[in-house]
């Protein structure tokens, strides 16, 4: 999937469209249920792509994956604790 | 059963839990696991296990299989899940944390592999009956 991360002219994020894609989300858009075999299988294949990007990537970009993914869940719990402040979610 | 933990009600009554934490503990603390008991505000109370290179520490916080002993309607729920050590609740800071499901699965993976679970709701069901024969004299026939 050798895609381009950003739009070549107006420098946004693509990410969001490919994710839209994927087989894996459209299962959960839907139904807008997820059951316990979708999670598990989910997790599995997050923690089996991970490891396999952990393999492939020389040190220096291993490096760099490691500030994203990290700055990624940062980003990913501000908006969590953004959206139970605002009661869209239970705390 | 829920999507990461395994549970069971059975029909003893036992109004004491204390001895059976005791009982659970005692059996994995055998097998070199580090356990400890945390009491739920339900009145029933909560054993927590773990051993290294099965359990991981995120945040200095160790997971853990922790086994929740409570009374139910005719009986006792048995509970076994992933939580952290000593802990009922699992720290927000832990649970907004991206990669946490990922986590939690590999840990309840390992868990479910040496059959920990199954174990620990088979030794608290066992220590529920005695303690509730021991209650009522009842004998098993």
């Amino acid at each position: 999937m050798d895609r381009p991360w950003f739009d070549q002219d107006t420098g946004t994020l693509l990410l969001d469209e490919y994710v839209l894609e994927r087989d894996s989300y459209r299962r959960i858009i839907e139904d807008e249920l997820i059951t316990d075999a979708e999670l598990v299988e989910q997790t599995q294949r997050v923690a089996s792509l991970l490891q396999r990007l952990e393999e492939v990537l020389s040190p220096e970009a291993k490096s760099l994956a490691t500030e994203v993914l990290c700055e990624l869940a940062v980003l990913n719990a501000l908006q969590v604790k953004r959206l139970q402040a605002a009661s869209v979610i239970p705390q | 059963m829920g999507t990461f933990n395994s549970s069971r009600t059975v029909p003893y009554i036992v109004e004491d839990l204390a001895p059976v934490a005791q009982d659970v503990m005692r059996h994995f603390e055998q097998q070199d696991f580090e356990v400890t008991e945390t009491p739920i505000p339900t009145g029933g109370v909560q054993v927590s296990i773990r051993r290294g290179g099965t359990f991981k520490a995120i945040i200095g916080l160790r997971t853990a299989l922790n086994i929740k002993i409570e009374p139910v309607a005719n009986g006792s729920s048995v509970e076994a899940g992933v939580g952290i050590f000593g802990q009922q609740a699992i720290p927000t800071a832990i649970t907004l944390l991206v990669f946490w499901p990922v986590i939690i699965a590999q840990v309840w993976n390992m868990a479910q592999e040496a059959k920990l679970d199954e174990e620990a709701l088979r030794v608290a069901e066992e220590s529920l009956k005695a303690h509730s024969e021991v209650a009522t004299g009842a004998t098993e026939r």
